[in-house]
């Protein structure tokens, strides 16, 4: 079975994930006021997600003002689809055996990449 | 990516739906441009009656400060009509009033340009067949709204999916009066015929997209916030 991606499964970046599959992009501050994270905090996780090449980031001056645009690529549209595949398998193969985890499910040691 | 949003799911997977639904109905700078478009209108029905009064009384400075005034709603008509100018003002309209929320861009597509430009021919092509078709006395006034429909409902599909309620609304009143349902004014309330269809059911969609993008935004938010707390994963 396919591993789960620890970049994506990381609630603050997953979040961010999903927040930009619904639009085609998105700013900083929208990212900041949707999520209620602090600026560092936001940063951090979108340099990550950046690096993993999952989000494409597009800097610009509106005016004077310096605007910084994130969108989802192509990468991390598949990551994220692959992510909730694996998800509803593992949730899948729970229900089969007849023990799911009362509280829903949470990533078990060993089923998540290191 | 369409496997992503799923629609139904309740849980963080309901998201994207949610930023969607936020990110169309921003709607307050509409709302604005609307109500600015119905004082205009008030100042080009109401300032040549109060021009005619103060004429007729010979009362020299209302007759002034009346034509000063017609002249001013022409000029912001005029602005707001050229793209450059009142899409600019639109567009930093939306800016201020959504500083706080950031910008989300929904992407309408690559033939958005195309469209506008389609809805635009199909709008002039069809007020003009109107003005010949009631000059030549074969369009009754009765009439003209529903006439008018069958332009402006494509029109509003075509702009923008999103102005389907008003669209709706729209092609609902043509149809009630086909019908003959009594909802035609006459005599000097006969232009409302056309302003209540046009900005009447234009702004009652934006105010009601509004109630929706305040909706969305609120849900959105406690779903992150779900999130981040650990309890929310799928």
């Amino acid at each position: 079975m396919a591993e789960i991606d620890p970049l994506v499964h990381e609630p603050a970046r997953l979040l961010l994930l999903m927040l930009l599959s619904g639009v085609a992009a998105a700013d900083f501050n929208f990212l900041l006021s949707a999520t209620g994270m602090t600026k560092g905090n936001l940063s951090s996780h979108l340099a990550r997600l950046e690096r993993a090449e999952y989000v494409e980031v597009t800097k610009s001056f509106r005016g004077k003002v310096p605007h910084t645009e994130y969108r989802l690529t192509e990468a991390g549209g598949e990551a994220l689809a692959a992510y909730w595949r694996r998800l509803d398998e593992i949730r899948a193969l729970y229900e089969n055996k007849g023990d799911a985890h009362p509280n829903g499910w949470r990533a078990q040691p060993g089923e998540v990449a290191s | 990516m369409s496997d992503i949003p799923d629609p139904k799911a309740n849980g963080l997977r309901g998201i994207a739906v949610w930023v969607r639904r936020y990110a169309e109905n921003r709607t307050l700078p509409m709302v604005v441009f609307l109500v600015v478009f119905l004082l205009l209108w008030c100042a080009y029905v109401s300032i040549p009656f109060l021009l005619i009064y103060a004429f007729r009384a010979r009362q020299w400075l209302v007759c002034a400060a009346g034509a000063c005034l017609l002249l001013l709603a022409i000029v912001a008509n005029s602005w707001l009509a050229v793209p450059a100018w009142g899409g600019r003002w639109m567009e930093r309209l939306a800016e201020r009033f959504y500083r706080r929320e950031g910008r989300p861009v929904i992407g309408e597509g690559p033939w958005q340009r195309h469209r506008a430009i389609a809805a635009v021919i199909l709008l002039l092509a069809g007020i003009t067949a109107g003005i010949v078709l009631g000059l030549l006395g074969i369009l009754p006034d009765r009439l003209m709204q529903p006439f008018s429909a069958l332009y402006v409902v494509p029109a509003l599909f075509i702009i923008s999916r999103r102005a389907y309620l008003w669209a709706i609304l729209y092609a609902v009143h043509a149809l009630l009066i086909v019908a003959g349902a009594p909802i035609l004014f006459s005599g000097q309330y006969d232009m409302l015929n056309m302003l209540i269809p046009t900005v009447g059911y234009g702004l009652l969609s934006a105010l009601i997209g509004h109630l929706i993008s305040r909706i969305a935004l609120a849900k959105m938010r406690r779903l992150s916030r779900q999130t981040l707390e650990g309890g929310l994963h799928g």
